[in-house]
């Protein structure tokens, strides 16, 4: 075993199990459920919008905006779990530029909902 | 606690920078909760807080000259205060102070009501704080990205206009594809070497020739990305457009204060990196000359007057990239001396464009040469400083820009570089002509058929631009100032 394999051998386990499993719900849901196709069910799902209509028509900014807080505060999540992960091992140091981390998000998410970038 | 002691000197340094970071949120709250308060009858703040926002770039401005210590690096080595620093960020500080308040006319003219606007740049000029500072690519890249959103943010600020929005777009897509590259070559670096501190590389380079010819490459993708920050001349063709296209005040900063501090940045890397091998030279130069061809030649074909002053800007830079290439001493100082002298020139130069106004009302980013027509009849005053500013920016002798040129172009001939010197100032004898004539159509041409009016300058906008008029001419019979701190900024880098 070579150090190479020791290092790269999860990721590779879990690629071939996410692949397997991606195939066994798809395929699964493909054999055994009912199909009862109709015009409604087989059009692609696009967020309510028709997907096959001419891509410059002008839709509403607010969708724009609320992926863009999604992805702000999902990214906030991204960097919450090592943090938390790796908590015991940083000194006093590392935790208060989480915590300032956070604080400029808090900023920018109370004047979003202030502004009323929240609002529907 | 080991912890407070150890970071005790650190918050001094940084101070500046963290005093400006906290007003940027204060003014975000003040502006939010105040504009919106239903019991102050939703005011409009605006103007509220582009003051506070000057006010708190004087004080970020007393912290960095009181800085208690005078050199020093902090958090591992990423952000550096230096005499390099230290002068840079006065400059930046003071010219943003200036280019707001020549740009105050022009926000009231045209209603810019939404106060993000001042946040927006209070986070430009934070970004280019940083950048000064910066002493890792990471920072480097960090603070370049966060001056360069800013400035999208502020080309497309007036989204009610289809050529704000063009230019925001454009200055977007070309932006975020320079920094692209200029992350790729970061990562090309990280990969060689392992790390990317300015002082760890220049020492891993000095010390191994491994991966010279890959330092090189990453080298060059890096100078790629800050070239066309500096919209230098292959990398130069967003620069009008965005200057045309972006409100007025937006395109005052985007000319004055930028350059200063991607030019620190580009002598950092340039001092660890480039060296070690002498090709870096070179290219720097080779962007030169391109771009004071550009700025000679496409230049005299221009009719509109911010895009007249982008091409001239691009001029610009190309001396400022033949005293980079040199990297001597003598050239750097004459560089920041440059920039010194376009600061200031420039200031009054785009106060003037700040006033023009046509008759019907289309606003000042349609203002072509012909709208300087008979100048000299409605404001003999403003004729006068405008005349001065572009014999300033042309080079004539009792004048700032002259000593700029003739710095840039001596250390030029001391380093032995004689055909391109003579080339370099034969296109700047060609450049004199659009000044030249712009200069004519404002004393000798009157166009009664469209009849210009000039808005009535504010205090603010008279005293920046009577006292960068005074600095046009003075300096000149008395340089020591801007000498004395040119010479400190090349020293620190050199030292």
């Amino acid at each position: 075993m070579t150090p190479f394999f020791h290092a790269y051998a999860p990721i590779l386990i879990v690629f071939v199990l996410s692949v397997v499993l991606s195939l066994v719900i798809f395929g699964f849901s493909y054999l055994l459920a009912f199909q009862r196709p109709d015009v409604e069910k087989l059009s692609a799902y696009e967020c309510g919008f028709d997907p096959y209509e001419d891509a410059r028509n002008s839709f509403d900014v607010k969708f724009y905006l609320i992926a863009i807080l999604f992805v702000v505060f999902d990214l906030e999540t991204m960097f919450l779990f090592p943090w938390g992960v790796s908590l015991s091992s940083i000194n006093a140091h590392g935790f208060w530029i989480m915590i300032d981390f956070l604080f400029e998000l808090i900023v920018g998410y109370i004047y979003v909902w202030k502004i009323g970038g929240l609002d529907w | 606690m080991i912890f407070s002691y150890a970071f005790e000197n650190n918050i001094k340094l940084v101070l500046p920078e963290l005093f400006l970071c906290s007003s940027i949120i204060g003014l975000l709250f003040f502006g939010s909760f105040v504009s919106l308060s239903r019991s102050y009858r939703y005011p409009l703040v605006a103007t509220n807080v582009g003051y506070l926002l000057i006010l708190a770039l004087l004080l970020t401005l007393v912290l960095v000259i009181h800085n208690p210590l005078a050199s020093g690096s902090v958090f591992n080595g990423v952000f550096v205060v230096d005499g390099l620093s230290t002068v840079a960020k006065i400059s930046v500080l003071v010219s943003s102070i200036g280019c707001l308040f020549i740009s105050s006319g022009y926000v009231k003219t045209y209603q810019i009501n939404n106060f993000e606007y001042f946040v927006i740049v209070a986070l430009a000029i934070f970004g280019q704080l940083v950048l000064i500072s910066s002493a890792d690519f990471l920072t480097a890249y960090l603070a370049l990205e966060i001056q360069s959103f800013a400035f999208y943010l502020m080309a497309a600020f007036k989204r009610d206009s289809a050529y704000s929005t063009e230019a925001g777009l454009k200055y977007f897509l070309l932006g975020s594809f320079s920094s692209t590259l200029l992350l790729f070559g970061v990562s090309l670096l990280y990969g060689f070497f392992g790390t990317t501190n300015f002082s760890i590389l220049s020492l891993l380079l000095f010390e191994s020739t491994d991966f010279k010819t890959l330092a090189d490459i990453a080298f060059f993708l890096i100078l790629i990305g800050l070239l066309f920050k500096l919209a230098a001349a292959p990398f130069h063709i967003w620069s009008p457009d965005v200057y045309e296209g972006a409100p007025l005040n937006s395109t005052i900063f985007f000319a004055i204060v930028p350059k200063i501090s991607i030019m620190v940045l580009l002598f950092r890397v340039y001092g660890a990196l480039a060296t070690s091998s002498d090709i870096w030279g070179v290219a720097i130069l080779v962007s030169s000359i391109c771009s004071v061809i550009v700025g000679s030649f496409v230049t005299l074909k221009q009719k509109r007057l911010k895009k007249l002053l982008a091409y001239s800007g691009i001029n610009h830079v190309g001396y400022l990239l033949l005293g980079v290439s040199m990297f001597t001493v003598e050239s750097v100082s004459s560089v920041f001396f440059y920039l010194f002298a376009y600061m200031i020139t420039g200031l009054a130069m785009w106060g003037i464009v700040s006033v023009l106004k046509r008759a019907d009302s289309v606003g000042a980013h349609t203002a072509t040469i012909a709208d300087l027509g008979a100048m000299v009849k409605v404001n003999p005053t403003l004729a006068i400083i405008l005349a001065i500013c572009l014999f300033s920016l042309a080079g004539v002798p009792p004048l700032i820009g002259f000593y700029a040129k003739l710095g840039i172009f001596q250390s030029a001939l001391n380093s032995g570089f004689f055909t391109i010197a003579s080339f370099i100032i034969l296109t700047s004898v060609i450049s004199t002509f659009y000044y030249i004539r712009l200069i004519k159509s404002a004393y000798f041409e009157s166009s009664y058929k469209e009849w210009v009016f000039y808005a009535p300058l504010s205090a603010a906008q008279a005293t920046v631009i009577t006292l960068s008029f005074f600095a046009i001419v003075f300096l000149f019979y008395d340089p020591l100032l801007l000498n004395l701190l040119s010479y400190k900024m090349a020293m620190s880098l050199f030292l």
